[in-house]
């Protein structure tokens, strides 16, 4: 089953993200995928020192995409500048952790997982869905070693 | 021969001119042989250096690009500083690449295009509004709103080899077709038709030398002129001469006209600049205008033509007058060619040259960072491909913050000097400034000098690091349930017998001592006795083994003294120490490069981000506030930042000799070292010295303040600095930290928390 839902992380993360954009219906979400936030492209700039979440919402599309169809190396190339605009958003390296999951970089996967956890002040589905992909990596790699 | 010479006795005669015209035939054919032997070397050597320079261009390295969204907080003039950097020019109305305007708080500006490792940005007319010292709105063109773009990363530096050529390579199709046919006007009228050299050209030259009594004018195509400049010899002498046209020859023969005319656009020798080479226009044009070949006005193109005659003699910086002149010479020719109008050549010739002014020599725009991003890449990379591959480096400086860095290092040393009464011009200084969470470096300031090669105290200077390794202690106690920030620990002498050496008895500060303190101060005030004393029930090995942990490397040798800090490392290793706690809990390299890239743009190497857990986010959030009560209360309570939601802690080694500061708030980390080269006592504690720089080049980058969160399963509380018991701000000077949930604590008399708590309720009734 485990394996079942990793090889599907993709392709169900750019669902999800396009879906989103389609439909007003949220999608069923897979355990442990990052859910976006709801485009707003109204949105007015906050006045605190954040960036709007469309700034980086922006790259995390783009970045999806390019896992989609196969561009890892983009995708972690989009998602690296989305954190560097916006470092202590724990969701940037949720995003990051599942696409090093898909890699196969479990370790990379489970230690920015444990970056996103950090970063996550009260967002307690986030931290359930850091929790879940942490499971996940140690499973994969006690499965590389018991093999 | 022999045997038939003595059968035909007769005829000697015919036989001695049969013999002579075979001996002339013989030599003719040797020397027909030579000839061409020497002619095949020739092409050889002319053809592989022709096709081996066509591609030898040293690797290019970038800066971060800056990001421009709504929401930034980046100012007008900002923006205009940083498009100045990239050789924008004002423009009344921006409608080319590379051009801007600016009215108050709108900017317009037209973006180059430019190909990023993770996408192509084409050009963009953008229009940026303003509101004080953020971005508010940025529209395109046509007025619709642009979420996220980015400015051209800036070059800073290339990977010249020893012998100095730098250059940047132009295609033939970003070569302005002015720029060609001045060239072709001014240097060699009939290139287009000639097989190499121009008969009329050496006649009309030889006239002018003979009559002139000396060498005043070359006869030389560009051809010939490619053909000397691969070779660097100037020595006019006639087999030079022949070799040089014979090369050319062959060269024509060879490639065709408009191979010829790139490589020599790319290849030509235009200026010096220290030790570095300037070669080709593509380099030239950045090297003298700060900006892309293809942006260049007439009179611009017209200087650059002017300077190859002689770019000693024509050098625009040196001899402005004499370049001019010659400028307004070669203006005066693309008039008469029909290259520009009449209006253009009358605007032309009255403006001054404009060039771009270079605070710094050689090309080593930023030369610490530099030596780091050359450190990081010797473990892929050949220095020799580096120099010849053109490859496009990627790294994580941020110029901006490396020119705060830079300038705070510099005021700062002489303020210090001149305030504290020591040698002007001595003191020295290291900057390493990194992002928090990403462990990635912005800024290198080596030594004082920052724009100049030599010593670089920021990755080669190993300093006792003194209280730095403080934080270490407490994290230790607070990891092994020693401690916590409440915890009294005794402030008094410590003796201790070390085996074979002198008992060591290590002081404080002031050389007094305060007795039962707690935790949270003997951080603050940096106390080395309860210090010590922490440590040594933590145990010194366990101490030193975290260090090691922490900065993944093996553990320094458990001697008492190291939980003082007698252990030496570079500013760049505090960088990566600290760097765990401004990250909360996570090791990460201090990473400089991002990306490499071939010369068509294949990805060669992705630098992506790293790090590792390697303490817990809740012993860090402990140690942190600490480290931000070190900022208000303690050591670092004399920082214009102290009240700012900062963490720091302060450094200071035996006599004086290092005076350390490491400190962060919510993006950045900065380490500052200062002190003199040869280890001498400078008299500065960590806050008189590297906490100023620090100080000065924080006020520069505007403070994000910290947002620690309580760790679950603790709670703050508020306690007494002096005496570590519960209590309000009323009754003295408190701190609130973090206590795990179950410690009890005593209060302070007269001074309760129930009382205290009462008091409050009392008081919300009435305010409310």
């Amino acid at each position: 089953l485990v394996w079942q839902l990793k090889a599907s992380l993709p392709v169900l993360l750019a669902a999800v993200l396009l879906a989103g954009c389609a439909s007003p219906q949220p999608a069923p979400r897979p355990p442990g995928a990052s859910p976006l936030p709801p485009q707003s492209g109204t949105e007015s700039p906050p006045s605190d020192a954040l960036p709007a979440p469309s700034v980086t919402l922006a790259l995390r599309r783009d970045s999806a995409r390019a896992a989609a169809v196969g561009d890892t190396h983009r995708a972690i190339e989009l998602l690296e500048r989305a954190i560097r605009i916006e470092p202590a958003e724990p969701q940037l390296w949720l995003d990051l952790a599942h696409l090093h999951l898909e890699q196969g970089s479990f370790d990379e996967a489970e230690q920015f997982a444990r970056k996103a956890l950090s970063l996550a002040g009260d967002r307690y589905q986030l931290e359930q869905d850091a929790w879940l992909l942490i499971d996940h990596a140690q499973a994969r790699t006690s499965d590389i070693r018991t093999h | 021969m022999a045997r038939k010479r003595k059968r035909q006795g007769r005829g000697r005669r015919t036989q001695r001119s049969s013999l002579l015209l075979r001996g002339v035939l013989i030599s003719a054919g040797v020397a027909v042989a030579l000839l061409a032997g020497y002619l095949v070397y020739l092409d050889r050597i002319i053809t592989s250096t022709f096709e081996g320079r066509r591609w030898s261009v040293p690797a290019q390295v970038y800066a971060q690009p800056l990001e421009l969204f709504a929401g930034q907080r980046l100012s007008a003039d900002e923006l205009e500083i940083e498009l100045r950097r990239l050789g924008y020019v004002p423009s009344a109305a921006p409608g080319t690449p590379g051009t801007y305007r600016r009215d108050g708080d709108e900017l317009r500006a037209v973006l180059r295009r430019f190909v990023f490792p993770d996408a192509v940005q084409d050009n963009i007319a953008l229009r940026v509004r303003f509101s004080g010292s953020r971005i508010q709105q940025i529209h395109r063109g046509d007025g619709s709103a642009v979420e996220l773009v980015r400015l051209e990363p800036p070059i800073i530096g290339s990977f010249f080899p020893s012998h100095g050529e730098d250059r940047l390579i132009v295609e033939p199709g970003a070569v302005p077709d002015l720029l060609t046919r001045t060239l072709i006007v001014v240097e060699d009228r009939s290139f287009e038709h000639h097989r190499g050299f121009d008969l009329r050209a050496i006649a009309r030259a030889f006239w002018v030398n003979v009559r002139a009594g000396r060498v005043r004018q070359g006869g030389s195509t560009l051809t010939q002129q490619l053909v000397k400049s691969y070779f660097l010899d100037s020595r006019r002498t006639l087999g030079r001469k022949f070799q040089e046209l014979a090369m050319a020859v062959i060269l024509e023969f060879r490639f065709d006209k408009d191979d010829l005319l790139n490589a020599y656009v790319n290849e030509i020798y235009i200026g010096q600049d220290g030790n570095r080479a300037v070669h080709g226009f593509g380099l030239a044009s950045q090297f003298y205008f700060n900006k892309p070949l293809d942006e260049l006005t007439p009179p611009e193109v017209a200087l650059l033509v002017a300077v190859i005659r002689g770019p000693s003699v024509y050098n625009p910086y040196r001899h402005a007058e004499r370049a001019r002149a010659r400028r307004d010479l070669v203006l005066n020719l693309m008039n008469e060619f029909a290259l520009i109008d009449a209006a253009t050549h009358r605007r032309a010739l009255a403006m001054p040259l404009q060039l771009a002014q270079h605070g710094r020599e050689g090309g080593r725009y930023y030369p610490a960072f530099m030596d780091l991003v050359r450190q990081q890449l010797a473990r892929d990379y050949d220095s020799r491909l580096l120099a010849s591959s053109g490859y496009r480096i990627f790294t994580t400086l941020n110029p901006r913050i490396q020119d705060s860095a830079e300038r705070a290092v510099v005021r700062t040393l002489e303020r210090v000097e001149s305030l504290r009464d020591l040698p002007p011009g001595e003191l020295q200084a290291a900057v390493v400034v990194a992002s928090t969470q990403t462990g990635e470096v912005q800024a290198v300031v080596g030594g004082r000098r920052p724009g100049f090669q030599g010593f670089n105290h920021a990755l080669q200077a190993r300093r006792a690091i003194g209280s730095l390794i403080k934080p270490v202690v407490y994290l230790s106690a607070i990891e092994a349930n020693h401690a916590h920030m409440a915890s009294i620990i005794d402030d008094l002498p410590v003796e201790l017998e070390i085996p074979n050496q002198a008992t060591w008895t290590p002081r404080n500060f002031d050389l007094d001592y305060q007795g039962p303190v707690p935790v949270v101060r003997a951080l603050g005030d940096s106390l080395n006795l309860a210090t010590v004393r922490l440590g040594l029930g933590v145990g010194v090995e366990n101490v030193a083994a975290r260090l090691g942990g922490l900065l993944d490397q093996p553990p320094p040798p458990p001697f008492p003294s190291l939980l003082l800090g007698a252990v030496e490392m570079t500013p760049l290793d505090m960088t990566r120490l600290y760097g765990v706690f401004a990250s909360g809990g996570f090791a990460a390299p201090t990473k400089a490069i991002v990306a490499v890239e071939d010369q068509a743009g294949a990805r060669l190497d992705r630098y992506p981000l790293r790090l590792r857990q390697v303490a817990s986010p809740e012993h860090i959030a402990a140690v942190n506030h600490g480290l931000q009560i070190v900022m208000q209360n303690g050591t670092g309570k004399g920082s214009v930042h102290a009240g700012g939601g900062v963490a720091g802690k302060t450094g200071t080694s035996d006599d004086f000799r290092d005076s350390w500061f490491a400190g962060f708030d919510a993006a950045r980390l900065a380490v500052v070292w200062v002190g003199y080269g040869d280890g001498r006592s400078s008299n500065l504690t960590g806050s008189s010295g590297a906490m100023q720089v620090w100080d000065t080049l924080m006020a520069d980058l505007t403070v994000t303040p910290l947002s620690l969160t309580v760790p679950r399963e603790y709670r703050m509380v508020m306690i007494d600095y002096h005496e570590g018991l519960r209590a309000d701000e009323r009754c003295g000077v408190t701190v609130a930290v973090p206590l795990p949930y179950a410690t009890q604590i005593r209060s302070k008399p007269g001074c309760g928390s129930v009382i205290g708590n009462l008091g409050e309720r009392v008081r919300s009734w009435f305010g409310n």
